[in-house]
């Protein structure tokens, strides 16, 4: 087990390695820079520029920025951001909790509501309500994620004022108790907007695992050794019917950082999505590895974090 | 039991009517339609027309017929999807295949590779590229979309290549000494077509959203070209009172990903099982 963990930590490692490199080299092939905004002008002499790209280093071989930009993470410095004017590391310690907060209650929703909706349509398939669930949930993930945030700011927001149309919380605002609630007041839309279409998918394997598990033999054999029914529900049958999402979690976690990017633009919503859009459109290159670099080992967590689980469930995959 | 069976192939034909009516739609949009989509007509006196004879779905803030809009960006969506599942489901078939009738090595690699490029998020690496080549043509948008969403299909076809691969009829090829390339072809690929089938509309289901997704954020079909999601654009922050430029486009939008989930589904229970 340790030695597998260890080996596991190395490749994600690699894979993060990959991802920054692939985007760090991407992004320097595109055409302008981090000062087009700034130096465009005709006024500007070419020498200027020149001298603006060498201070930064941007005039040598991506191979060799990329050397260097390593070096200069693994010191713990990632870097100024041109577009902001601070560092990359403040940049993204500024975003990174929002990011976090979002992206987890609507995660947290998305599974709780999902497992408990699709575990019960499932175990009672015959029901009709079961199977008009399972059409409900069909439906509500046919509808992309930016879609039901559009219509969330157009409905709710706009039309009938009932929440903010974007942003994380007032300026210049309530505080304490008030501000509280005025964050969640927020937090509402954009984390539904995120969390439906997952909380679809997940209701769906959810209720065609435990369909398929209902009529399993070790079922059968638990119910007639006499285990509760409540114990071989929820300890037999729910515990093995969460390998499909546990799986699915784990390669959804890439997904649904393309989400938080719409979804935080859609909003205003001051997180990583922003910080990489906003970074993309103004070719800040500092700041785009940073968010990328913080997005990648995000992921890579993610995806062991689903395989633990994944193992934990099922047992027979603990030596696989 | 009998009773939802029967209301389940009722749901498939209307799925399939659906696309096929979408697609003749879009196939002959020139023919049914009476303004040219891009056509600002009079933007004093006919925009924000709501549903009339004249203009059956009204028309927008710069008097262009939304009907013509709906159906030409159809002709964007459609098209740009298909292209690129076609791109997406050759490369994905390709990759999947020959890594299972590869030496064990060259397998490892090449599906160690795909999990490493599934890491990536799909849309920040669409953002890079289309960041770098400024405004894409449909046939490149296509193919960056097809580029960039083969992976599920590699680990799909592999992993049921793998299965297949085990079968007598294959074993008993590969025992007679039958040619890598032609297993591939005239053994492999024939037994893989539900599999592709299902991959295919599955994968078709995912990228109407995400060309509509970046359209939507001006990144894709660029405005005055109509797509499905550059109508949303324009609808954007519109009062609820102009209701037909958001509720078609949306209507279009989540049918057509609606009909081709529920198709995947069917051919899924009809031939996987």
């Amino acid at each position: 087990m340790g030695a597998s963990l260890l080996g596991r930590l190395a490749q994600g490692a690699l894979v993060v390695l990959f991802v920054v490199a692939t985007c760090f080299a991407l992004i320097r092939l595109a055409p302008g820079d981090p000062f087009f905004r700034a130096l465009d002008e005709a006024s500007v002499p070419a020498e200027v520029r020149a001298a603006q790209l060498a201070r930064f280093g941007y005039d040598r071989p991506i191979p060799e920025q990329f050397a260097r930009y390593l070096g200069n993470v693994v010191r713990g410095d990632l870097g100024w951001s041109h577009s902001r004017g601070q560092p990359v590391a403040q940049a993204i310690a500024t975003a990174l909790p929002s990011t976090l907060l979002l992206v987890g209650t609507a995660g947290l929703l998305a599974f709780v509501v999902g497992v408990s909706l699709g575990a019960w349509s499932g175990w009672h398939a015959d029901r009709p309500i079961a199977r008009g669930i399972d059409r409900g949930a069909m439906l509500l993930l046919s509808i992309p994620d930016y879609l039901l945030a559009l219509l969330a700011v157009m409905g709710p927001a706009l039309a009938w004022g009932l929440f903010p149309v974007g942003g994380a919380r007032t300026e210049f605002g309530p505080t304490g108790l008030l501000g509280l609630v005025d964050r969640l007041h927020h937090l509402v839309l954009p984390v539904l907007a995120l969390a439906l279409p997952i909380a679809a998918v997940v209701t769906r394997l959810q209720h065609a695992a435990m369909r398929d598990v209902r009529d399993a033999a070790f079922i059968r054999t638990a119910r007639a050794n006499g285990v509760p029914e409540r114990r071989i529900r929820w300890r037999h049958a729910l515990r093995n019917a969460l390998v499909p999402v546990l799986s699915y979690g784990g390669v959804q976690v890439a997904a649904a950082l393309s989400g938080v990017v719409v979804i935080e633009r859609i909003f205003a919503w001051p997180g990583m999505g922003r910080l990489l859009y906003d970074g993309v459109l103004s070719r800040d290159y500092p700041l785009i590895a940073g968010g990328v670099l913080v997005a990648a080992i995000g992921t890579v967590l993610g995806t062991m974090v689903a395989d633990l689980a994944i193992r934990w469930a099922d047992p027979r995959q603990r030596n696989a | 039991m009998k009773e939802a069976h029967a209301s389940r192939e009722t749901g498939v034909r209307l799925a399939a009517a659906f696309l096929a009516l979408v697609g003749v739609g879009a196939l002959a949009a020139p023919w049914l339609t009476t303004h040219a989509p891009t056509a600002q007509l009079d933007p004093v006196a006919l925009a924000w027309q709501p549903p009339s004879a004249a203009h059956w779905l009204g028309t927008d803030s710069y008097s262009r017929d939304v009907w013509s809009r709906l159906l030409f960006g159809a002709r964007a969506t459609m098209g740009i999807a298909v292209l690129a599942v076609t791109v997406s489901l050759t490369f994905g078939t390709l990759v999947g295949a020959v890594a299972a009738l590869a030496p064990r090595w060259l397998d490892a690699l090449l599906m160690r590779a795909t999990d490493a490029l599934l890491a990536i998020p799909r849309l920040l690496l669409l953002l890079l590229v289309v960041a770098g080549a400024g405004t894409l043509e449909f046939a490149p948008l296509a193919i960056l979309l097809g580029s960039t969403g083969w992976m599920m299909t590699a680990r799909v076809v592999r992993q049921d290549s793998g299965r297949l691969l085990a079968t007598p009829h294959l074993e008993g090829a590969r025992a007679l000494g039958v040619p890598w390339a032609r297993l591939l072809t005239r053994h492999l690929l024939p037994s893989l077509l539900p599999t592709l089938a299902v991959a295919a509309t599955a994968a078709f289901a995912a990228a109407v959203p995400l060309e509509s997704g970046l359209s939507y954020l001006g990144l894709g079909v660029r405005t005055p070209l109509p797509s499905w999601g550059n109508l949303l654009a324009d609808a954007e922050s519109q009062p609820l009172a102009h209701w037909w430029v958001i509720v078609f486009p949306t209507v279009m939008i989540a049918g057509t990903v609606l009909a081709a989930n529920a198709l995947a589904n069917a051919m899924e229970r009809q031939w996987r099982r």
